[in-house]
């Protein structure tokens, strides 16, 4: 008898756990193949640009929640040599691998959300290069096919995150920093 | 040499010049990517063991790995649009659009370069793979 309650018990808990992780996994989002992309391109220069598309986004679907990381050795740019500077020289990629971005959608309501493309406001902090910096911008996020699609941008600039650009070349960049993404965040 | 013949020379010679200009500088200022499926491979390793590694220590494990042609082995826990997930631990992105038909639970092998240690999904990430040949 005593053995049965214990089974029972057991299989109670078993089913518990079973129930909240899944309900636990149903409210996050996730993009593992995002996209980013930053251009800082001056007219008349070569284009100063480089796109990420192994970025991950989660997002928590009942608190509006949402953080995304790029591993910075992941952005390509046509000139190798480019890359290479990037990594090297101005982003420092071997001391700091990532940049994090850690924020909340203000007002987010998943029932909200239809096949149009709805505006909202994310408010967060971009961790990058040992620095960080608040970052406030809308997305647009619209429903497709049961999965969320997340779009939109923002600027930075090099100083934020105190990176410098040696004078010989700082009219080739641009001073801000254009940051697009695109998430596609499946359940 | 008749003075047309030298005219001819000096034009060649100047346009000479003027072409290995613009490959010098082509070959100096824009050189060709790394191609990591041509590179041999500086680390061969399990899956489970190289996120064991940058989980034990990232700072040590992303000196190590970052950048460099890692192949590495495991099932196949997730497959998405280019990109496959090994035992739940490696998220590798192909380099082409992936056209194997790959299925839960086989083995594979695959070569690309490491680009370090995701903490959200906890996963290592590998970027231009190519998967080899099992046998």
């Amino acid at each position: 008898m005593k053995n049965n309650r214990t089974i029972q018990f057991a299989l109670m808990l078993l089913l518990t756990c079973a129930f909240t992780s899944q309900l636990y996994a149903q409210n996050k989002y996730v993009d593992r193949a995002g996209y980013l992309k930053f251009e800082a391109s001056e007219e008349l220069f070569e284009p100063v640009e480089a796109t990420n598309e192994s970025v991950t986004a989660v997002l928590n679907a009942d608190t509006g929640e949402f953080a995304s990381l790029a591993l910075v050795v992941g952005f390509r740019f046509a000139n190798s040599l480019m890359e290479e500077h990037f990594n090297e020289n101005y982003i420092e990629s071997e001391t700091y691998p990532k940049a994090v971005f850690k924020g909340t959608l203000i007002d987010f309501d998943l029932s909200r959300l239809t096949d149009d493309p709805t505006e909202m406001m994310i408010d967060g902090k971009l961790a990058l290069h040992g620095k960080e910096k608040e970052v406030k911008t809308t997305v647009s996020l619209q429903k497709v096919n049961g999965a969320i699609v997340m779009k939109g941008g923002f600027t930075v600039t090099p100083s934020d995150f105190a990176i410098e650009i040696p004078s010989i070349v700082r009219n080739k960049i641009a001073r801000e920093v254009l940051v697009s993404l695109n998430f596609n965040l499946k359940p | 040499m008749s003075r047309t013949a030298m005219k001819y020379a000096l034009i060649s010679l100047t346009v000479l010049i003027i072409l290995s200009g613009f490959v010098i500088y082509d070959k100096v200022f824009n050189p060709a990517h790394r191609e990591i499926a041509k590179e041999p491979a500086a680390f061969t390793i399990a899956a489970d063991e190289l996120q064991f590694h940058f989980a034990d220590n990232q700072a040590t494990a992303a000196q190590k790995y970052i950048d460099k042609v890692v192949e590495t082995h495991g099932a196949v826990t997730e497959i998405g649009p280019n990109t496959i997930v090994l035992e739940d631990r490696v998220q590798v992105y192909f380099l082409n659009d992936l056209k194997q038909d790959l299925t839960i639970g086989e083995e594979i092998n695959i070569k690309g370069r490491c680009v370090g240690f995701d903490e959200l999904l906890l996963a290592v990430k590998i970027d231009q793979a190519t998967t080899l040949k099992t046998n």
